[in-house]
């Protein structure tokens, strides 16, 4: 069974315009957690056009990479609303009760969630 | 006893082959619609037998004839039973004519449909906002989601016979009657009375009709079993029929419960669920509501109240309230306040007045079947409790774990008196990786801060912490922390692990109220922090790497232990501590290094609890503990951290209107000798109640016991010897221990 | 099986994701600074209709949005 796994993720939070403009590493991925905020999974760190941006590692949180199908079945089991049709796609919300933020890709996704709450999580899914 | 069953028979009509009605008896309707067939099935009560298909081994029990079903013990703990969310455009419910030419149309129209069919084994209990349409099925509970509509086509249920007798066994539906035949169930001699409904039981040449009638069943005879049926016919001619079954056709009512709980929703009838209901004559005597135990004579009772409205005569009656839901009692219920109506209409011919005096049934709710709490449970979550990065740590070390402040924390390591002692007189390393700990950034920082703060946050220096009051607007004191500046620009703030959760909420709301430029990052969960304290605290971080010496509230960047911390010198405990504040990921290499480099000064981690008595010992006040919901700054003696010379700040002027009524009450100290009291202990002087007690504990280095509490002030003064515990107690100045601070400070 | 509530960054997720937080809303008629301060921080309108409701994302973006929710039948706008 995949296990959650500490995620090596950089937090930037600054003025929407600043993130909109910023361009990110080819092969990074940025995912936008709030209008002023990015979780960003990358090698380089790009230039933010805010000097008040703040910018910090953050190892808070913990993910896993998994098939569509297994995805799936847990979406199917613990999450009561709908995800969009679109992918990729990042979003976030409640699964099995816990705010879990997911990217999806067309054959896999990333599931992550606060370190925190990893071990009730697991347990809750099947993970463990 | 045990019953032999055939392959696709319903346990009632296994029951029934075997000469057993399953619920004492009443007029059993095969269908799924009546509570008559209800039963315990392998321990699980309200089953509708006709609904259930017999399998080897089942164990079925009749309920108690005076006493609600026996449910399990609560010490057992049922199967935890799964949920799944589906979500489609069309939900269609039932299976027949109707519901099949609904989906067809769906279908067509381009949309995603999903059907649900009790004979496919789902089970619809309710209908709920935002169009979710919940089904019980063997494998678990169905949440199905619909974006434009459900479709109910459930069809329609038989009116049952209401007279004297009609609790007895013997009385069928025609549809049961036809069902139970086909099923070689004898039903003996048989008597149809068709009472407005049509019977036609052709297709059950087996059953040995004696008599088949029209007219009013006006008794039915027997002790337990029926005997006989008494009918008067149009005429007025009564008779008495010798009979083993009764068959008794009353017409139909639509099965509507799902759309009448559903107003507002889009959700539509189709087909038989959307008919006009029948209506039966009006109920003189006999069972109405067999749930609830209402006969006719208690409709006429509370008709004689003046309850004349369906709702109302539900309400005073709870008749269409127990297990079927009132599909059995409902259309009697309109037949009898119709016909009461109309007679009550001197003007009119009853007769004729009484249809258009008919009410509609009253609203349903959720939900139409009984559930067991697993399945009620199903797909939902109790809140989670986060754990710290030290969690598996604190377990490995044998700490008693348990929830305080909304995560899961150490109360002790099995030995609480050498954790305090290793505190007041080595080191010590405690997980406050809870704390709330939030980043603020832009040009608008120092002024909003200033705005939310009672201190003057302009003259706190970079590199230097302060301790602050966080107020409400209604000056009451809501929770309390650190103000530490980074630059001009730039603070970290602390909040107290209860009050974490709300203090991103209560930055933003602010920040966003105001139209502040600035930007905010919640750490709480992202970096761990472990506290160092006691008075080798400096020794043990310069062995694990600690290179300059730290004020006290300084605070800066540090590698300790090869983990990057920001450090912050301060001090809950009384003794030299030192907070580092790390990733969350390396907190058990921290507080293993620690552990390693301090075992020859006697290091101990220690728990909530010794945490908890240290602190006392200094007199601080834990927000929450110690205060209430209408703590001011003035009332916890705490009006230093307040500085009424700032243009504003958040809650000042409730605290200028509040200054100005009389000092009533205050949190102050007390000391009493051994043993220590309960907190909560009430606080007596003179014999009468003055206050009570916040936090207690017994001093191991004092040697007593000291406690924070709230206390009256009495004539205009605070009196200084009360009665806790039948005790003398003494007000005394806070703090108990080092009272000028000099430990903390060294 | 719950309200639902539009985030504005995250989409439509139940209500149980949300924590309230309402906006006191304090009546043109009252001038007097202090009085409209009172007003702001101890009366309550809750009336029978529409109000202007502020939630806080908990389970998602984790900041504040604002919808106008009828109180009679929890349908709720922008
Ligand atoms: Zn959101």
């Amino acid at each position: 069974m995949p296990e959650l796994k500490s995620l090596p993720f950089t937090r930037i939070v600054a003025t929407p315009m600043a993130l909109d403009a910023t361009i990110w590493p080819a092969e990074a991925l940025a995912f936008r957690a709030a209008n002023d905020e990015v979780l960003l999974l990358a090698s380089s760190l790009p230039t933010i056009a805010d000097p008040h941006a703040i910018i910090l590692p953050d190892s808070g949180f913990v993910g896993v990479w998994l098939s569509a199908e297994a995805l799936q079945a847990i979406f199917e089991q613990h999450c009561e609303w709908a995800l969009p049709a679109t992918r990729p796609v990042f979003v976030q919300g409640a699964v099995a009760g816990i705010a879990a933020k997911l990217w999806l890709e067309a054959e896999r996704g990333l599931l992550i969630v606060p370190a925190a709450y990893g071990h009730d999580f697991a347990e809750r899914t099947g993970l463990a | 006893m045990p019953v032999a069953f055939e392959a696709g028979d319903s346990v009632l009509v296994t029951l029934q082959r075997a000469g057993l009605h399953p619920n004492h008896g009443g007029c059993l309707c095969a269908a799924g619609d009546c509570p008559h067939c209800l039963a315990t099935v392998n321990g699980v009560a309200y089953v509708r037998t006709c609904q259930t298909l017999a399998q080897p081994g089942m164990i079925v029990e009749s309920f108690p004839t005076d006493d609600y079903p026996h449910l399990p013990p609560n010490t057992q703990r049922g199967p935890t039973v799964s949920a799944r969310n589906l979500h489609c455009d069309v939900v269609v419910i039932g299976m027949g004519e109707a519901g099949q030419a609904a989906a067809a149309a769906a279908t067509a129209a381009g949309k995603s449909v999903i059907t649900l069919d009790d004979k496919a084994g789902q089970e619809v209990v309710g209908i709920y906002p935002e169009l979710m349409v919940v089904a019980r099925t063997d494998t678990g509970m169905l949440h199905i989601h619909a974006h434009d509509e459900v479709v109910v086509a459930t069809g329609a249920a038989e009116i049952q016979p209401v007279a004297p007798g009609n609790h007895l066994r013997g009385i069928v539906t025609p549809r049961a009657a036809t069902h139970l035949a086909a099923k070689g169930v004898a039903l003996g001699r048989v008597v149809v009375v068709e009472s407005g409904g049509a019977v036609n039981l052709s297709t059950s040449p087996a059953l040995n009709i004696v008599a088949h009638r029209k007219g009013q069943v006006l008794q039915f005879e027997g002790l337990d079993t029926l005997k006989a049926v008494v009918i008067q016919d149009d005429n007025g001619l009564s008779q008495r029929i010798e009979c083993d079954t009764a068959v008794v056709g009353l017409g139909f009512t639509p099965r509507d419960l799902l759309v009448r709980m559903a107003a507002g929703l889009k959700v539509r009838a189709v087909g038989d669920a959307a008919r006009e209901a029948d209506l039966p004559p009006c109920p003189n005597a006999g069972m109405v509501c067999s749930c609830s135990s209402v006969s006719a004579a208690d409709l006429q009772r509370v008709w004689d109240q003046g309850f004349h409205e369906m709702e109302l005569v539900k309400r005073a009656t709870l008749a269409g309230t127990g297990p079927c839901q009132g599909v059995v009692c409902v259309p009697h219920m309109r037949s009898f306040l119709a016909t009461r109506t109309a007679a009550a209409d001197p003007s009119a011919m009853p007769d004729i007045t009484r249809l258009s005096k008919v009410q509609a049934p009253f609203t349903a709710r959720p939900v139409v079947r009984q559930l067991t709490l697993g399945e009620v449970a199903a797909g939902a979550h109790h809140h989670a409790t986060p754990r710290t990065g030290l969690d598996a740590e604190h377990r490995r070390l044998g700490a008693v774990m348990d929830r305080i402040g909304g995560w899961w924390r150490p109360w002790h390591y099995g030995n609480p008196l050498a954790e305090y002692w290793a505190v007041r007189e080595a080191v010590s390393i405690g997980d406050v990786s809870t704390l709330g700990k939030m980043i603020v950034s832009g040009p608008d920082t120092l002024a909003f801060l200033e705005r939310l703060y009672p201190t003057k946050v302009s003259s706190i220096a970079a590199g230097r912490s302060r301790y602050v009051l966080i107020l409400d607007e209604r000056g009451y004191v809501m929770d309390d922390g650190l103000i530490c500046k980074d630059s001009d620009t730039r603070y970290t703030l602390t909040f107290t692990s209860g009050g974490s959760s709300h203090a991103e909420m209560w930055l933003r709301d602010w920040a966003e109220g105001w139209n502040m430029d600035v930007r905010i990052l919640n750490q709480t969960m992202s970096l761990g922090a472990i506290n160092v304290t006691g008075p080798l605290a400096t020794q043990l971080l310069q062995r694990a790497g600690l290179t300059q010496p730290y004020k006290f509230m300084q605070h800066g960047h540090a590698s300790i232990a090869n983990v990057p911390c920001r450090v912050y010198r301060l001090s809950f405990t009384g003794e030299v501590s030192y907070e580092l504040h790390h990733p969350v990921d390396q907190s058990a290499k921290l507080w293993r290094t620690l552990m390693t480099l301090g075992a020859d000064l006697g290091i101990r981690p220690h728990g909530l609890q010794t945490l908890l008595q240290l602190r006392l010992e200094k007199g601080h006040v834990i927000v929450g503990q110690d205060t209430d919901f209408d703590s001011t700054p003035r009332r916890i003696g705490m009006e230093w951290a307040l500085r009424m010379d700032k243009v504003d700040f958040l809650g000042k002027p409730a605290i200028e209107r509040t200054n100005k009524t009389v000092l009533d009450k205050q949190l102050v100290g007390f000391e009493m000798s051994a043993p220590a009291t309960f907190e909560g202990a009430n606080i007596m002087y003179e014999g009468e109640y003055v206050g009570y007690v916040t936090s207690s504990t017994h001093s191991p280095l004092l040697g007593k016991v000291v406690m924070l509490g709230w206390l009256k002030l009495v004539n205009g003064a605070l009196p200084s010897e009360v009665m806790i515990d039948g005790r003398l107690a003494r007000r005394v100045d806070v703090p108990f221990y080092d009272k000028e601070g000099g430990r903390a400070r060294a | 099986m719950s309200i639902q509530i539009s985030c504005p960054h995250c989409g439509k997720r139940p209500i149980e994701e949300f924590t309230y937080g309402e906006i006191p809303r304090v009546p043109d008629h009252i001038t007097d600074p202090d009085a409209r301060n009172v007003d702001r921080v101890f009366m309550y309108t809750n009336p029978a209709g529409v109000q202007t409701e502020r939630w806080f994302h908990l389970y998602g973006c984790r900041r504040w949005l604002t919808v106008r929710r009828d109180t009679r039948d929890n349908q709720m706008s922008e």
